[in-house]
């Protein structure tokens, strides 16, 4: 287990270094003199001036480099010049937004998934399986843009029972704050769902059609067991890898999705930084995102290893 | 649990299981139904060992599915009775079949590397089947795992109970797999080619372990093989299936030695023995095993049987008693007043002796990078050897002794690490890229898998045509008038050529890929265990084949393959691999006859003959000093 | 002795292209992918505005006098706008995902070639697959700004490293398999076995992979419009018609239909399609 962490580490840290570089070579790479792209067609000598001495454009670029990496592991990220304020606290605000938006859709996206998964897997009646299939289907192939469109015009248009977009923070107003989640969660999870969905429901017809099962079948072990006990954790251990990939994908989507509801997280700044060419904000979001990914992806392998025997006593 | 014997030390009493015209039907892909089982009927008593013998499409794993009640896909029961102490399981409720399955009906897999859960320990496996059938609390259910586990010969159970799958050998979890169906204490244990996974050594221990399980426990045996040697090793009774349907249902003593069904006979004829000098030609049953969807009425076995009379095609025949508790499904057979099948010692052929040598190995060393850590054995251990024009040299080993790498290595597949190979006296170890294709054209290899050795997407002449093109030899219509005689030679219609693999039977894949090593006349032919993948009756067809071009064609052979018999009965002279080298060779008989190395002896004295001894097979048979 | 049975099936299989019309989901995939095409093709023919045109008449509702769909807030005709949106997203997909198919096949090659340049290939998928989706958009739309031409990059990019692995790892199984083995022994040459055995058998998934990957870019492309990083207005494309219609969804529903029902149409279509493909290659 711990062998298989060190195996896997090396590889999860040179992404992570390789995405530094590029997300570094990002504001150097902006036409123009970057300083004066930050600061705007109106700004003074004097802002230019200090924005280049901030961002320490003079120096070498490892230098450049070394001392934005720095900042980042303080935490000292400085000001935002464009959209104001301290980038820290943006990314800071923005944080508790994704993820709550984020962790409500994986909870989404797991029980959505396991439902259709394990009901495509085992449904014997022709409807339930045409119905298992229809759903994933159409969770699979509607864009989430779509499905936004069509919850909004749904729920807050035609029933007008959920708000059409804005946040107010889960912890601080629990019941207000759900139904404000509701709908950006559900819209950002179902294509994961449907993955997911997918994934299981393959892996437990494979694992169901496994020699083992006929040997626990032919033993005489009840149908609700077979599945629970002896499928599904074989099936399992690919879905927990997808699951990482899949938070990944809910962390990209999220800021689409965040768009579409008027939900005030980092995506919703990273369009904002974009848009206005805030270009530190835009630098220190991207590798955020990009560790916040790798970190997931390893806490999957992990996961994985865990629950397969044949690695864990590698 | 006691047995009533008589005299004989035949059990009687009213039967445990009876069959009473079972039929067995699928989906087929055009709408229709696909009869897999025909009309099938036996008996059998408690404490009974009965073996199911027939080739790939007999019926016979079918059939014991179909007495689970657990068919496949859209298998169903057309018609028929499964009869257990009276209680017919084909109408029985899922709760009562449930009950039946591990707790009257004890079931062993094929494959023991795939029949074990590999997430789960076998002690929580053992620990399942026993709480489907209540065997207690926790506690208890651990004590008898550990009993069981002992019961069937593993060391140190209280610990292994701990242990996943990947953590036991094969032969080992072929016992786990024969515990688990032990646990719910059945009257009767159901056995799907439990040893054809495993090698012969291990085979032998895994039927005694069945034979004594059954002795102790009093539990009926029933084996269901494509191997005459297995049954006549472990079971009293037998019943041939071929189709679909029984053809001869009996003593083994009796059906082994005087068969009354021409396949039976066909069948006997085709199996390699062991006692067979060098040079003895088999006798294969000409044709394929059927295509079940193109059965008609009438005996399956018609388009193959050479007694077959105008009867045969138009009703099936049903089985009649032939005397001595036989029973058979054959009435021109039974009418034949002479025997169907003459165990005299087959004549050998005369094979013209071997020329000069052309292929010479000599301290062949080949490791695989391992991932895991530790020493890695090589798989080839500085193996030397040498090969004559016209010669067939055996080479027999287990699983693991490094006898494919030496192939592999022989046809240049894949490089030695180090040693030398000489080709006509030339060294050609490691050829230049034009020589290496030199050396390739007279050196060629024939492959286990029928399945996977052609490439789906080309069509068989294409594959044919392949080393002509890829050696440069004759333009289109030339390689395309060798294609057809190519064809002709291993027995295929020329037509052949224009079709994809997929649309052959193993038996005719295989003469495709022989095909394909003869196109650049090679002086040298390696053949991977060309026949281990091929029903017995087929078998004989390719070995026949082989010996047939080699003497047309004068062709060094080096044949593989872990049957002795069939080893001894093609090759001029055997070598003897174990661990990656070889521990003994010498001239065919000479090896099987008086074998000098400690190795060779096990593995002799693991091969199952297809003669039954009569009296319940000795347990003195194993070697000391092999694994399991 | 000829052993030699005769079967009714054909000497060789029909290629999936065509079997896919015998299925019902492969018709209608193939009905709804064509007629969204053909409208999006016919477009000039079809609508006589321009469609970044304003008429000074906004928000018509459908049925309008010359404005069948009606008009956008701008008073910009909604069925021009939504027939030339379908004309540039098939250019754009038309054009990102054959690149970025070509140039994941080529990183695959590559890495079949030689095992250093495999790490190196597969460090960069692993880089970029490591920025999910819409990262990766922003993540170019930051260097390039926005634009018809940075989405093209965009799902070429994200493309790139969902072909190339799944191609090197269809060649890596099929250079295992036996029937490898025996060509190579049988004199092959290195090449003939790459392009004549290894590579028809190890590219049949990417017909289906490729099938998904338009979907995938109708997604992206909507995506970035409605994050303001796509395609520039007013040029219209189905995200960004769709994206426009946002504001007014409450009173004016009908602006969004167009665009809902024709990115539904077409995606659709092309999961049949990739459904219809997959089930025909597994067979």
């Amino acid at each position: 287990m711990r062998s298989h962490l060190l195996r896997r580490l090396p590889s999860a840290a040179l992404v992570l270094l390789l995405a530094s570089f590029l997300v570094f070579a990002v504001l150097r790479l902006v036409p123009g003199d970057p300083a004066t792209t930050l600061a705007g067609p109106d700004a003074s000598e004097a802002t230019v001036a200090a924005i280049r001495d901030r961002l320490g454009l003079d120096e070498p670029l490892p230098v450049q480099y070394a001392a934005w990496i720095g900042a980042l592991v303080t935490g000292d990220l400085g000001p935002s010049y464009v959209i104001g304020g301290e980038v820290a606290d943006l990314i800071g605000d923005g944080l508790g937004a994704t993820v709550e938006l984020t962790l409500g859709a994986l909870l989404f996206a797991l029980l959505l998934g396991g439902v259709l998964g394990i009901l495509g897997a085992t449904a014997r009646r022709g409807w339930t399986r045409a119905a298992v299939r229809a759903v994933t289907a159409g969770a699979l192939a509607v864009p989430p843009f779509v499905t936004g469109v069509l919850l909004v015009l749904l729920f807050s248009v035609t029933l007008g029972v959920l708000p059409p977009g804005g946040r107010v923070p889960l912890l601080t107003a629990p019941d207000l704050g759900v139904q404000y989640l509701l709908l950006p969660a559900l819209c950002l999870a179902l294509p994961s769902a449907a993955v997911l969905g997918r994934y299981l429901q393959e892996g437990l017809r494979q694992a169901l059609a496994e020699d083992y099962v006929l040997t626990a079948t032919a033993a005489g072990i009840a149908p609700r067991r077979l599945l629970w006990r002896h499928a599904l954790p074989n099936a399992l251990p690919p879905v927990v890898t997808l699951v990482g990939i899949q938070t990944g994908h809910l962390l990209g989507g999220a800021v689409l999705v965040e768009a579409i509801f008027a939900w005030p997280g980092l995506g919703q700044l990273a369009e904002q930084a974009l848009n206005r060419r805030d270009y530190p904000v835009v630098q220190d979001l991207l590798l955020l995102l990009v560790a916040v990914f790798v970190v997931v992806q390893l806490l999957t392998d992990l996961a994985y290893a865990w629950l397969d025997p044949r690695i864990r006593w590698e | 649990m006691t047995t009533t014997q008589t005299t004989d030390g035949q059990p009687t009493g009213p039967p445990l299981l009876e069959v009473r015209d079972l039929s067995v039907e699928f989906a087929a892909p055009g709408g229709g139904a696909l009869r897999a089982v025909r009309e099938v009927s036996f008996t059998l008593r408690r404490g009974e060992t009965l073996a199911v013998v027939g080739e790939s499409g007999s019926g016979k794993s079918t059939t014991a599915l179909a007495v689970l009640g657990m068919l496949p896909g859209t298998g169903r029961i057309a018609s028929g009775q499964v009869l257990l102490d009276g209680e017919d399981l084909v109408t029985a409720g899922p709760a009562a079949l449930r009950a039946v399955r591990g707790g009257r009906i004890g079931m062993v897999f094929q494959d023991p590397m795939t029949a074990l859960n590999p997430v789960l320990t076998v002690g929580r496996q053992l620990d399942e089947v026993l709480r489907a059938h209540g065997a207690g609390g926790r506690r208890a259910r651990t004590e008898r795992a550990a009993k069981l586990l002992d019961l069937v010969g593993v060391p140190d159970p209280r610990r292994r109970l701990a242990d996943h799958p990947h953590q036991f050998s094969g032969g080992q979890r072929q016992r786990v797999l024969i515990a688990m169906a032990l646990a719910g204490g059945p009257d009767l244990l159901l056995a799907d080619e439990p040893t054809t996974a495993l090698d012969a050594t291990v085979q032998d221990r895994i039927l005694t372990l069945l034979a004594d399980v059954g002795r102790e426990t009093g539990t009926a045996v029933v084996v269901i093989t494509h191997n005459m040697g297995v049954v006549a090793r472990s079971c009293e009774r037998v019943l041939v299936m071929y189709g679909g349907s029984v053809v001869e249902d009996g003593p083994t003593a009796r059906v082994l030695t005087r068969p009354s069904h021409p396949y039976t006979a066909g069948l006997l004829a085709a199996v390699p023995r062991l006692s067979s000098p060098s040079g003895t030609r088999l006798t294969g049953i000409p044709g394929a095993p059927p295509d079940l969807a193109l059965l008609g009425d009438g005996c399956a076995f018609a388009d193959r049987c050479s007694r077959a009379l105008e009867v045969c095609r138009e009703s099936v025949p049903v089985l009649l008693p032939a005397g001595h508790g036989v029973r058979t499904a054959c009435a021109p057979a039974t009418a034949l007043e002479g025997p169907l099948y003459d165990p005299a010692p087959p004549v050998p052929l005369d094979r013209p002796t071997p020329g000069p040598v052309v292929l010479e190995a000599v301290d062949l060393v080949k490791g695989y990078r391992s991932r895991r850590r530790g020493p890695a054995r090589p798989a080839l251990d500085g193996v030397s050897l040498t090969l004559a024009a016209g010669e067939t040299l055996g080479l027999v080993g287990e699983s693991g002794s490094g006898k494919s790498t030496l192939a592999r290595v022989l046809a240049h597949a894949h490089p030695a690490d180090s040693g030398t190979l000489r080709l006509r006296g030339e060294d050609v170890t490691r050829p230049s890229r034009a020589a290496l294709n030199g050396v390739r054209r007279q050196v060629q290899m024939v492959f286990q898998d029928p399945y996977a050795s052609l490439n789906p997407r080309m069509t068989v002449g294409e594959i044919v045509a392949e080393p002509l093109l890829a050696f440069g030899l004759g333009d289109r219509t030339a390689r395309e008038r060798r294609v057809a005689g190519l064809l002709r030679q291993v027995g295929l219609d020329p037509a052949a050529a224009g079709r994809l693999p997929r649309s052959f039977s193993g038996g005719q894949r295989q003469r495709i890929g022989i095909a394909r090593a003869l196109a650049p006349e090679p002086s040298v032919l390696i053949c991977d265990e060309p026949v281990s993948a091929l029903d017995v009756s087929v078998q004989a067809q390719i070995t026949t084949l082989l010996t047939d071009l080699q003497r047309e064609l004068g062709l060094a052979l080096v044949f593989i393959a872990h049957d002795l018999a069939v080893v001894r009965q093609v090759s001029h002279r055997i070598a003897v691999m174990h661990q990656g080298r070889i521990v003994e060779s010498g001239p065919a008989d000479e090896v099987c006859e008086r074998p000098r190395h400690a190795y060779t002896r096990a593995l002799l004295a693991a091969v199952p003959s297809p003669v039954p001894t009569g009296a319940p097979p000795a347990r003195e048979t194993l070697a000391s000093g092999v694994g399991v | 002795m000829t052993t030699y049975t005769p079967e009714k099936r054909a000497a060789r299989p029909r290629p999936p292209y065509l079997a896919l019309l015998a299925t019902w989901r492969g018709r209608i995939g193939l009905a709804l992918v064509g007629l969204v095409a053909a409208a999006g093709l016919l477009a000039p023919l079809l609508t006589g505005h321009d469609p970044t045109a304003q008429s000074g008449q906004g928000l018509l509702g459908p049925g309008a006098p010359g404005h069948p769909l009606g008009t956008d807030e701008l008073g910009r005709d909604l069925l021009s706008r939504l027939l030339y949106g379908i004309r540039t997203d098939l250019g754009l997909i038309g054009l990102a995902v054959p690149l970025g198919a070509v140039l994941g096949c080529l990183a695959a090659l590559a890495a079949a070639a030689h095992p250093a340049a495999d790490t190196v290939v597969q460090r960069v998928f692993d880089l970029v697959l490591a920025f999910p989706g819409l990262i990766l958009a922003l993540l170019v739309i930051a260097v390039a700004g926005p634009g018809w031409l940075p989405v093209v990059l965009v799902i070429a990019l994200a493309e790139i490293p969902v072909f190339g692995r799944q191609l090197r790892a269809g060649i890596l199984v099929q250079r295992g398999r036996e029937y490898v083995t025996a060509a190579r022994v049988g004199g092959t040459s290195r090449t003939r076995l790459l392009v004549r055995h290894i590579l028809p058998n190890a590219a049949e998934p990417l017909i289906v992979q490729f099938a998904v990957s338009l979907t995938v870019a109708v997604f992206l492309e909507g995506a970035m419009s409605f994050l303001g990083v796509g395609v520039r207005p007013p040029e219209p494309t189905l995200g960004n018609v769709l994206a426009q219609a946002m504001p007014y969804l409450a009173q004016s529903p009908h602006v969004a239909a167009g665009p809902l029902v024709v990115i539904t149409a077409l995606v659709a279509g092309l999961s049949l399609l990739a459904d219809a493909l997959n089930r025909e290659i597994r067979r």
